[in-house]
């Protein structure tokens, strides 16, 4: 398989970030050259357990999802006998509590944990990138953050389900998709947590804002919280659920959110960026994709000709030279200059 | 391809759906109340 500059750019940059054994990159040389073209050969014949084979998520992001899923879950629970405290429906509902001035007491409650698993995510997000920074192992790609190569890939992955595309783009750890959902979820959050606050503490946002607009902010917050809160009922619902719940290929339930891994399948059809770095960093994998490749006649026709256009790894080798020079002439310049 | 689910996974995978499936009902409902109560 011949790489798309793309994933060359990615993998290339892994490669050098990781510090990946010439050894191992030798090997991944093979393994990705012995691929076939069309990935929809790899993906369909791997073996996938569905709970998942390759890690993704680590324990604090799937804690925030706990958190996030079942306060939600109460919260708009709670929200509407709030909201149509008058309905039919809700009174009984409200009784049950105590009252609906119970259920309010409730449903603070339950916002407040909203906002500190928020909290939690931020801290762990930004603390984690800034590690990554650090250390020399961040990527943008691999991030959750929006770049240009999300819109090209969108385009793309159009263009295949209108049948005008033999594969699906070749879409980093986050696809565009996932990247949206974040951010209107994120957004969501902000107008939620900005407008509860105004019910709870109307006293400090008169004190902050210009008094002209304070008048209208309330009134416009009153608005604004049962509406997005409906926004993002029907968000969950019609688009996440389908999405892990009854897509092909997921049903009856995607396990990410519980085991933080993903299916080997899922990985090379939507994340086949991704799946280089594992490539590239379990060694396991590679042995494993081989036999698969050799077993299923699936390797490439053209593996000759795609090994010598797979200009990624002679760059890499190259790079392990050049750094290797540099640090022996390092040394002697120490050496130099100890004598 | 995909290998089977155990008995115990099948349950909390077919739960899961059906919990998920009553909210969606849920959220139909609590629309038509917002459309219907004006």
């Amino acid at each position: 398989m011949k790489l798309s500059n793309d994933a060359n750019k990615a993998l290339g940059l892994f490669l050098r970030q990781h510090k990946i054994p010439t050894e191992d990159v030798n090997d991944l040389e093979e393994v990705v050259s012995m691929m076939p073209d069309d990935r929809k050969q790899i993906y369909k014949n791997v073996e996938s357990n569905p709970v998942g084979d390759l890690f993704r998520y680590s324990v604090h992001i799937r804690i925030q999802h706990l958190l996030t899923f079942t306060t939600f879950l109460l919260l708009a629970f709670t929200g509407l006998p709030i909201h149509y405290n008058d309905a039919f429906w809700a009174v009984p509902f409200n009784d049950v509590l105590g009252g609906v001035e119970v259920t309010r007491v409730i449903h603070r409650t339950l916002a407040t944990w909203m906002v500190l698993s928020m909290g939690y995510h931020l801290f762990t997000v930004i603390g984690g990138s800034i590690q990554k920074i650090s250390q020399g192992k961040f990527d943008i790609g691999r991030s959750i953050i929006p770049v240009l190569k999300d819109a090209r890939d969108f385009m793309a992955d159009m263009a295949y389900h209108a049948g005008q595309r033999e594969n699906r783009p070749e879409m980093d750890k986050f696809m565009y998709k996932q990247k949206i959902h974040y951010f209107a979820a994120a957004f969501g959050n902000i107008v939620m947590v900005v407008s509860g606050s105004s019910f709870i503490f109307p006293e400090f946002w008169n004190s902050v804002l210009p008094t002209d607009i304070a008048s209208h902010f309330q009134e416009m917050m009153r608005l604004s919280h049962p509406h997005e809160a409906l926004l993002a009922l029907l968000v969950i619902a019609f688009w996440h659920w389908y999405n892990v719940h009854l897509a092909p290929g997921r049903f009856p339930m995607q396990w990410t959110f519980l085991t933080g891994k993903l299916t080997r399948e899922h990985q090379i059809e939507e994340h086949f960026i991704e799946y280089l770095r594992c490539l590239a960093s379990l060694p396991k994998e590679r042995a494993y994709l081989r036999e698969v490749l050799v077993s299923k006649g699936l390797v490439s026709a053209s593996k000759e000709t795609d090994a010598r256009q797979n200009f990624l790894f002679d760059q890499h080798r190259q790079w392990v030279r050049e750094r290797a020079e540099q640090e022996a002439g390092l040394d002697s310049m120490a050496e130099d200059t100890q004598s | 391809m995909m290998s089977q689910l155990t008995k115990g996974q099948k349950f909390i995978a077919y739960g899961s759906l059906v919990f998920v499936l009553a909210w969606t009902v849920f959220g139909l409902f609590a629309i038509w109340l917002m459309t219907s109560e004006g």
